[in-house]
């Protein structure tokens, strides 16, 4: 596996970027994965590290 | 507005209750008549609910509500959009001559385009909408926002799933929104069964406004309602209202009521012989008179003697035409001499040609309303008002003349209506539903004699006047419309040749009663001639025989003496001793 770098931007303290990567909810996480970032099932397939399958996407909520 | 508990909804809405009960402050939207249905507008620094279908005309309003307050009242705008972006807002509005992209750059209005894509996004457990809660508040702090538009705040739902974390969220959001102190416009979308989609009517309370759009009879009509209105009257009628090429424009016209005040000028109506019937001046200024008559009777012709009237005053006419274009118009006046053509060409006289069937009633109404505001004339025509009763019910055509002949009281705007009646019915029933709200009424009547069409004229009423009550014959000459006294005689009112036949009858007698005093003076005088003669022949006779018996006397007179002298001559000679 290749190495990853993360930066944690506090949006409160730049909000213009806000706007400029249409940030909607927070937390989020490469602008498409937004709450719990912990956790492990939901957090990968965002990242489309795992693929989206019929038993995760019931995992969901509110799906 | 901050509320600490926000346990139910409904405690809210009391607790803010009390507080807006003392009057509450408005903004002006700019929206030609929402302003005056809402008596000032929205309330300020609390956020309103628009509604509607599709296509009705929400995000319109929200964006006129935005783009007028940042160039009308100096008040700069936020529009955050989740459905269109910045560009496809700005030209949706450059035909309404709104230039979005130099306000934006003079830094009077931010639009933010929030795009939410449910593909795009992966949710995973809690979150919250903190980052739109930041963009909003950079937006508006950035330009010093007075106004915000959300439009349609909806998307959210379609976006996200967690619904839980939205209606919190929302929550959040217009509270926030208050304590912000911005005058906030939500758009939503029209729920099926409930009143709107995901029940944003739950959040926000202050003022909800419901755009509708419907189709009748094949014609669509818009209508606007405020729903609600906290701590504030308003009406709460339908209004109808306008897309036009001046954006979005209500029609207030019910809220005038009977207030209006009223002129004691009066103005002529183009015919003499009229003018003298009402009382000798003419109509009231600001007064609403009706002409009916069969086809053909003349209507148009006295309108356009009105018309001109007015010009000649150089007061501005406006003519709605429902039934001739206005080349037909100016080339049938001219035919009966009224020449409205140079009116036409300096401006004072304005004609609407329109098909009555080309909109729906109130959509008619609207449209008049914007014409009469844009021209702003002092006399109106309409010809005739009967095309437009086609277009509703009974009902509905009253309502919307009342809510007309307010409208041009209130401007004191005179103005002529004709009304097509039809053969058969009794004139004076056929248009019952308007006769109370017209100031005076003209009857043009059609008269069979003799098997000739005759028009005779008649005024049914005439509010705040005296006024003649005879029948007047109507004749279109090529000079216009003239009135004559109709012969009134033992057999009743005659007009058309029927009353020339009379005229010359009585002028033929007249004539021969003339001629007849004529030879009475002639034979008289040769009676006296005679007898003249007469006397002087016994004058003359008498004159002889005085004369004779003269000479009689004389010559007796001299035999006398004769006589005497004789004797005495005798007895001389006898030298009789006496």
């Amino acid at each position: 596996m290749e190495q990853y770098q993360i930066e944690v931007i506090e949006l409160i303290e730049q909000p213009q970027l806000a706007r400029v990567d249409q940030i909607l909810a927070l937390p989020t996480l490469v602008r498409k994965i937004i709450g719990d970032l912990s956790n492990t099932e939901r957090v990968p397939i965002g990242l489309d590290l795992r693929p989206r399958t019929q038993t995760a996407s019931k995992g969901c909520l509110y799906a | 507005m901050t509320q600490p508990n926000f346990t139910h909804n409904q405690q809210t809405n009391r607790a803010d209750d009390t507080k807006t009960l003392s009057g509450i402050l408005k903004v002006p939207t700019g929206i030609v008549g929402f302003d005056e249905i809402t008596d000032g507008g929205l309330p300020q620094g609390r956020p309103a609910l628009v509604v509607g279908g599709a296509g009705s005309g929400k995000t319109l309003f929200a964006m006129e509500f935005l783009i007028r307050g940042a160039v009308k009242y100096n008040e700069p705008g936020v529009l955050v959009a989740f459905e269109e972006t910045a560009e496809e807002l700005a030209k949706n509005v450059t035909s309404l001559g709104f230039d979005v992209k130099s306000l934006e750059a003079e830094g009077r209005i931010i639009i933010d385009h929030l795009h939410i894509e449910r593909s795009e996004i992966e949710e995973s457990g809690e979150y919250d909408l903190e980052g739109l809660f930041i963009r909003i508040g950079l937006a508006i702090d950035t330009i010093g926002a007075k106004r915000v538009v959300l439009d349609t705040l909806e998307a959210l739902f379609s976006g996200l799933s967690n619904e839980m974390i939205l209606r919190s969220e929302l929550r959040r959001l217009f509270r926030w929104l208050k304590e912000k102190g911005v005058t906030t416009v939500i758009t939503a979308e029209q729920g099926n069964g409930r009143f709107t989609r995901h029940g944003m009517e739950e959040y926000v309370s202050d003022a909800v406004i419901f755009l509708d759009h419907r189709i009748e009879n094949q014609l669509s009509t818009r209508r606007l309602r405020v729903v609600k209105y906290r701590g504030s009257s308003h009406g709460t009628n339908e209004y109808p209202f306008l897309i036009g090429k001046n954006g979005f424009e209500v029609l207030p016209i019910t809220s005038l009521g009977l207030k209006h005040a009223v002129s004691r000028e009066r103005v002529s109506t183009g015919v003499a012989r009229l003018d003298t019937m009402l009382g000798g001046q003419g109509l009231y200024r600001g007064s609403t008179v009706l002409v009916s008559g069969t086809a053909g009777s003349g209507k148009t012709s006295l309108a356009a003697h009105f018309a001109s009237a007015a010009c000649e005053r150089g007061e501005k006419c406006l003519f709605f035409a429902f039934e001739e274009s206005e080349s037909q118009i100016l080339r049938n006046m001219c035919s009966i001499g009224i020449d409205l053509e140079p009116w036409v060409k300096n401006g004072l006289l304005r004609f609407e040609s329109i098909r009555p069937s080309q909109y729906g009633l109130e959509m008619h109404l609207a449209r008049m309303h914007q014409v009469i505001r844009e021209f702003e004339p002092q006399v109106i025509v309409i010809d005739p008002i009967t095309d437009l009763v086609a277009l509703g019910s009974a009902l509905e055509v009253k309502a919307m003349l009342v809510r007309l002949i307010d409208f041009l009281k209130s401007f004191q705007i005179t103005a002529l209506c004709t009304s097509l009646t039809t053969g058969g019915s009794a004139l004076e029933q056929s248009e019952v539903g308007i006769s109370s709200l017209i100031d005076t009424w003209l009857l043009v009547r059609e008269v069979e004699m003799n098997g000739e069409r005759a028009r005779g004229m008649y005024i049914l009423k005439s509010r705040g006047m005296a006024h003649s009550n005879q029948i007047r014959e109507f004749i279109l000459t090529d000079h216009g419309v003239e009135l004559v006294d109709v012969y009134l005689g033992p057999n009743g009112a005659l007009m058309g040749s029927a009353r020339l036949a009379q005229e010359a009858n009585l002028a033929a007698e007249a004539e021969a009663q003339r001629q007849e005093v004529e030879r009475q003076k002639i034979v008289l005088e040769r009676k006296r001639k005679l007898i003249d003669a007469q006397i002087a022949a016994l004058q003359a006779e008498l004159a002889g025989e005085e004369a004779e018996f003269q000479k009689s006397l004389e010559n007796t007179q001299h035999a006398d003496q004769r006589t005497r002298q004789d004797r005495a001559t005798i007895a001389r000679l006898r030298q009789a001793d006496e």
